[in-house]
């Protein structure tokens, strides 16, 4: 037994229309400044106006959430009593709102408590339903079961994961309205991230043929139309498949999980602030090269990313399995030096200094995040440092 | 290298030896405190109630045991399942939190410390395979 969750998907122009067709009139918004310096969050209200439905905003989440925001939003969502909860943003938002969701549902839990195993909170959205509006395209946080919070442990804000099925928004409402407007680094960090979830996830050793199904046609979706919307910001067609891609990408990887290419780029994100989609998308060649050259007879990464690189035209069909699998590595490459995102950890402005005095601390944040344990190869800190160092210097794995 | 019988006292020792040895286990259960409780129950061709005590602690196994029938021992963890899912699990089919995730074993204890070591888990089952089992 395994399972596929997914939130009910409105997707394409015109579908934050289907906000009049969800049952509930008060409304609270999850959001962030700059989705109401864009005018975001007015494209929103004014909707819920035209539809009759009051809301109140809380619009004070930053990028990788702490658990403050989320203690404020709850409190703030608890003495409202919505009947929806409204997420307008990124995948920042998107993590606390259904944390806030969460609380509101179950007042008495607390972050800690919030785990894969229990079974009450398989009971959620008897007080309000989650509405997940992504305005970017990337991270997928609209389909997910987890959110990442960061607390206050150590001296350092670390991120933690906090999963259950129960928390997967009600709908997710994809609409390219919102992403049009990105810029064109943001759509590159963001498009890179769709992809790591997609690739990472067909690596994943809780891969499964639902989550390779949307993994491979979100790549196909996001190599086609990433470099269209970041030349031409404004193509709606380029834009809305992006979205989807995004989208399908979540599916995937929130069913079949990513690994240790997520587990690094959290680790350089907390250290470096580095943008989740960048630092992803700057190793995602290292940690697939490094799934590729697992010496374990039995391992099928060879055989996975081999028959991607022939679905999708990389590669004949008769091409030998272990070439067409290393044109996987050489298709993630043109497309960073295409769209901009770099190739090592370098170019992301770290000096060699900084990079050699955080290393450790890289490592060891990799060993707390719990998506490390999906890959399919035995990983220790040495490995790591190399994977790191490899990356840093941008040297083909070689181990 | 000769087979060990399973859930014999000298798999359950081997076990232990081979936690410490895995060079993979211990980076990922450094922060790791709490020992657990193996309660196999019959299935397939186990035809009775197996409990194996673990010791972990930062990072090392400080020692396993086959308990006795009718020994009490107090652990923070308990996973539990009938013997062919635990083999199912050493035959690499699932990993232990899938096991849990799916039904297919049953796990007591700090969950939420649980999800920051799910790499540990994975290292504790990949022990199991540096030395040889004779099933049942």
């Amino acid at each position: 037994m395994w399972y596929f969750y997914s939130p009910n998907i409105i997707y394409g122009e015109d579908a934050l229309n289907f906000l009049e067709n969800i049952p509930g009139d008060k409304c609270f918004i999850v959001t962030d400044k700059v989705m109401e310096e864009l005018g975001y969050l007015k494209i929103l209200t004014d909707k819920l106006e035209k539809y009759g439905k009051q809301y109140n905003v809380y619009n004070e989440i930053l990028p990788n959430p702490r658990e403050t925001h989320v203690a404020e939003a709850r409190e703030m969502c608890n003495s409202y009593t919505p009947d929806l909860i409204l997420a307008l943003g990124g995948g920042s938002v998107m993590d606390a709102a259904k944390m806030v969701w969460c609380f509101y549902e179950f007042p008495e839990l607390s972050l800690d408590d919030i785990h894969p195993f229990r079974p009450d909170l398989h009971n959620m959205g008897k007080k309000a339903k989650l509405v997940a509006i992504p305005t970017t395209s990337g991270t997928g946080a609209e389909t997910t079961y987890a959110a990442i919070i960061s607390k206050f442990e150590n001296d350092i804000w670390k991120k933690f994961l906090y999963a259950h099925k129960g928390i997967v928004p009600t709908y997710a409402i994809v609409d390219p309205i919102f992403p049009v407007g990105m810029p064109s680094n943001l759509t590159a960090d963001t498009g890179f991230d769709a992809l790591a979830h997609a690739i990472e996830g067909m690596g994943s050793e809780w891969r499964n043929e639902f989550s390779d199904a949307l993994g491979v046609k979100a790549i196909e979706l996001v190599f086609k139309y990433l470099p269209i919307a970041i030349k031409e910001g404004k193509n709606m067609e380029a834009r809305d498949y992006m979205h989807q891609a995004a989208t399908m990408a979540g599916l995937a990887f929130g069913n079949g999980n990513v690994h240790i290419g997520h587990g690094m780029g959290h680790s350089l994100g907390a250290i470096f602030h580095i943008p989740h989609g960048r630092a992803v998308g700057v190793v995602l060649s290292y940690v697939t090269q490094f799934c590729l050259n697992n010496p374990d007879e039995k391992d099928k990464s060879i055989e996975i990313y081999a028959k991607l690189a022939k679905q999708l035209g990389w590669a004949n069909w008769d091409e030998d399995n272990k070439k067409a699998a290393f044109t996987v590595i050489e298709k993630i490459k043109e497309l960073q030096k295409e769209v901009g995102i770099p190739n090592k950890i370098q170019d992301l402005g770290i000096s060699r200094e900084d990079f050699d005095k955080n290393l450790d601390m890289l490592i060891t944040l990799c060993y707390e995040d719990a998506t490390i344990g999906m890959v399919p190869r035995s990983v220790n800190p040495e490995i790591f440092k190399n994977l790191f160092t490899y990356a840093y210097d941008g040297k083909n794995i070689d181990f | 290298m000769t087979k060990i019988k399973i859930l014999s006292e000298e798999w359950v020792e081997a076990f232990g030896k081979a936690i410490n040895a895995n060079p993979n286990y211990k980076p990922s259960a450094l922060t790791w405190e709490g020992d657990m409780l193996l309660l196999i129950e019959p299935s397939g061709k186990l035809d009775h109630e197996v409990r194996i005590f673990i010791g972990l602690y930062h990072g090392e196994c400080t020692g396993t045991r086959l308990l006795k029938e009718g020994e009490e021992v107090d652990t923070p963890y308990i996973l539990s399942g009938p013997y062919d899912n635990f083999v199912r699990v050493m035959n690499k089919e699932f990993d232990p939190i899938q096991g849990v995730m799916s039904g297919k074993l049953k796990l007591s204890g700090d969950m939420a410390k649980l999800m920051r070591h799910v790499q540990a888990a994975k290292e504790i089952v990949n022990s199991l395979l540096t030395f040889e089992t004779e099933f049942l």
